[in-house]
């Protein structure tokens, strides 16, 4: 086959070829470089031309629309009266190939050679990372393993070669990483949970341990900076022989502090979900005892002291309350459904979006809905739902004061958290 | 009679002027042949009335091309300080300024190729557009093709010379 022409590659990219001729352009595309790489460039062309005729507006009734917006958001910001169809509507699915040049080949080869070198140096650190930990031979670390693998450390798990391997090989050089590996793998179950409750029931508490954690790391914080200042001395100098010793006292002392910490950690924490707890039951406890006696009952000294407990609604984003579960732009809208999407005229569109059907009065479910979203002055959202109609598709019902009509090929259905009248109102403006 | 008038106009008049907006220039010109049209609609109602309105509409267009482009060039001139106070100055200069170029790039097209480009941007499919035409369908792809490069490649030279003059 001869390569193509650019009109059928504008009528492939069009949707305007048969099956027949579907089947054996694809086929040639599949191995036609050049030809490929032909379709990409007719297809920037048609993209571009489509966009140059869509900047020239007007509405329906012959005003040119009115620039809000500085060129850059205008796309954002301004829905175009007129985008073209989508022309891959009703088209059978074709896989455009892409056929890569001879500079782009390297490229990959480059790329994957880089994959593999990064995976050796993995595995290579995770090697060495066991072999220090397991008290093996590496002999070119054996100066950064007193550092490395302290006496409190917790074993990884054999399986997790990999992990304990990086653990390990962070370990060797910085700081700070003898005090993390000091530190329990996981906290006792039972403390977890506990710990995962407080979170959730009384932030306070756990702020408060926060600021405790911190104080307490302040504490320790001389003793881990020296822990730090000695192992790059082990890095950057040669040891002498009489401080040896002296700088394993500094280690030792160290991973005691740690271990300190830790263990004040977990007090505090425990302290705080004990008080998140007995909050809590104070609280299901005056519930209780408000559900039994409907009069206002009298609090002690106590309850009174507690803050009251304020429960805070949820605020619900403007998308969530326009139930869109996939936000799209002018080009999909109009690939969705057929035609250009249609606006409230003098009325700016917050976004728009896909919706299922079903949150559309009167139509069909089992498609989704185009919701042009706006908000009136109030904050109250106005969808302008819209579905492409289908032959023979009935128009199903809607709510008394919801208007519903038909223009051209395209249901709309006018609602939202505003009154009957105001829809009633704003109906007209619909182009 | 009146009710299928009535549908016709609800369904294409806002897509008969923007098309014809395009092809002119001229707004209150695009009104007022889209008007003619369906005027011509009422008179004598076509079977398949969307090539039908597009084709009369762009005959219209035609028969009144050049006094109503020089008459089009006057109108947009008002028109253009008639849109300014509604946003900043420099959004409606850097958008009439576009639109202009992009008017101009339209202007260098042969009548066939806008027209086919602008009845493709109203959804056309080919064989609407060669009904409209009265083209061959094999012809249309060819024709949207040129079209299509030719207005990219005329917009992107007005700007290369925008940028060469400044």
């Amino acid at each position: 086959m001869s390569h193509l022409d650019e009109g059928t590659l504008h009528a492939l990219l069009d949707g305007e070829l048969e099956m027949s001729e579907m089947a054996e352009i694809q086929a040639h595309l599949g191995s036609c470089a050049a030809c490929g790489s032909r379709l990409r460039e007719v297809k920037q062309f048609l993209m571009e031309a489509d966009r140059l005729v869509a900047e020239v507006q007007i509405d329906a009734h012959g005003r040119v629309p009115i620039e809000q917006a500085p060129r850059r958001d205008r796309q954002a910001a301004e829905p175009p009266f007129r985008e073209p169809p989508d022309p891959w509507e009703g088209a059978p699915v074709l896989l455009i190939p892409d056929n890569p040049d001879p500079g782009e080949l390297g490229r990959r080869w480059l790329k994957r050679l880089a994959w593999a070198a990064s995976l050796l140096v993995i595995v290579g650190a995770g090697y060495i990372g066991l072999q220090v930990q397991r008290g093996g031979a590496a002999p070119f670390l054996t100066d950064a393993a007193p550092v490395a693998s302290p006496p409190q450390a917790a074993p990884a798990p054999a399986s997790n070669t990999l992990a304990a391997g990086l653990d390990s090989g962070r370990a060797a050089a910085p700081a700070e990483k003898p005090a993390k590996a000091a530190k329990p793998a996981t906290p006792p179950p039972s403390r977890t949970g506990a710990v995962q409750k407080t979170a959730t029931v009384a932030p306070d508490s756990l702020a408060r341990a926060k600021r405790n954690e911190v104080k307490a790391e302040d504490n320790v914080g001389g003793r881990a900076d020296k822990l730090a200042r000695v192992s790059q001395g082990d890095e950057s100098e040669q040891v002498e022989p009489g401080e040896t010793e002296s700088k394993d006292n500094v280690v030792r002392e160290a991973a005691q502090a740690m271990a300190e910490l830790d263990r004040e950690r977990v007090r505090q924490r425990a302290a705080a979900a004990t008080a998140a707890l007995d909050t809590a039951a104070r609280r299901r406890a005056q519930t209780r005892q408000a559900a039994n006696q409907p009069a206002p009952v009298t609090t002690t000294a106590a309850q009174s002291a507690e803050p009251p407990v304020t429960l805070i609604p949820a605020i619900r984003t403007p998308e969530q309350r326009a139930q869109i579960y996939l936000r799209i732009g002018l080009d999909e809208a109009s690939r969705q459904l057929g035609s250009p999407v249609h606006v409230i005229e003098g009325m700016s569109p917050i976004f728009m979006g896909l919706s299922q059907g079903r949150l559309s009065a009167g139509a069909d479910t089992a498609r989704p809905v185009v919701r042009v979203v706006y908000q009136d002055s109030q904050g109250r959202l106005i969808f302008l739902d819209q579905q492409r109609v289908r032959a023979g598709q009935p128009a199903g019902a809607v709510p008394a004061g919801e208007p519903a009509w038909t223009l051209g090929e395209t249901r709309l259905y006018l609602h939202g958290e505003v009154g009957p009248d105001v829809l009633q109102r704003i109906r007209p403006r619909v182009r | 009679m009146t009710a299928d008038l009535a549908q016709l106009f609800e369904q294409y008049y806002g897509s008969l002027v923007r098309m014809l907006y395009r092809r002119t220039g001229d707004r209150d010109r695009a009104e007022d042949l889209a008007q003619e049209t369906f005027a011509r609609a009422v008179s004598a109602p076509p079977d398949n009335p969307r090539p039908w309105l597009f084709a009369v509409a762009l005959n219209l267009v035609r028969e009144d091309g050049r006094r109503a482009v020089t008459r089009g060039r006057r109108l947009e001139l008002l028109r253009v300080e008639e849109d300014q106070p509604q946003s900043g100055p420099d959004a409606v200069f850097e958008r009439n300024e576009e639109i202009e170029r992009v008017k101009a790039a339209l202007g260098t097209l042969n009548d066939r190729d806008r027209e086919a480009l602008l009845l493709k941007a109203e959804g056309f499919n080919y064989e609407e557009i060669a009904a409209t035409l009265g083209l061959a369908k094999g012809a249309i792809g060819t024709t949207l093709a040129r079209a299509r490069r030719r207005l990219v490649e005329a917009y992107g030279a007005q700007g290369r010379g925008k940028n060469v003059a400044s």
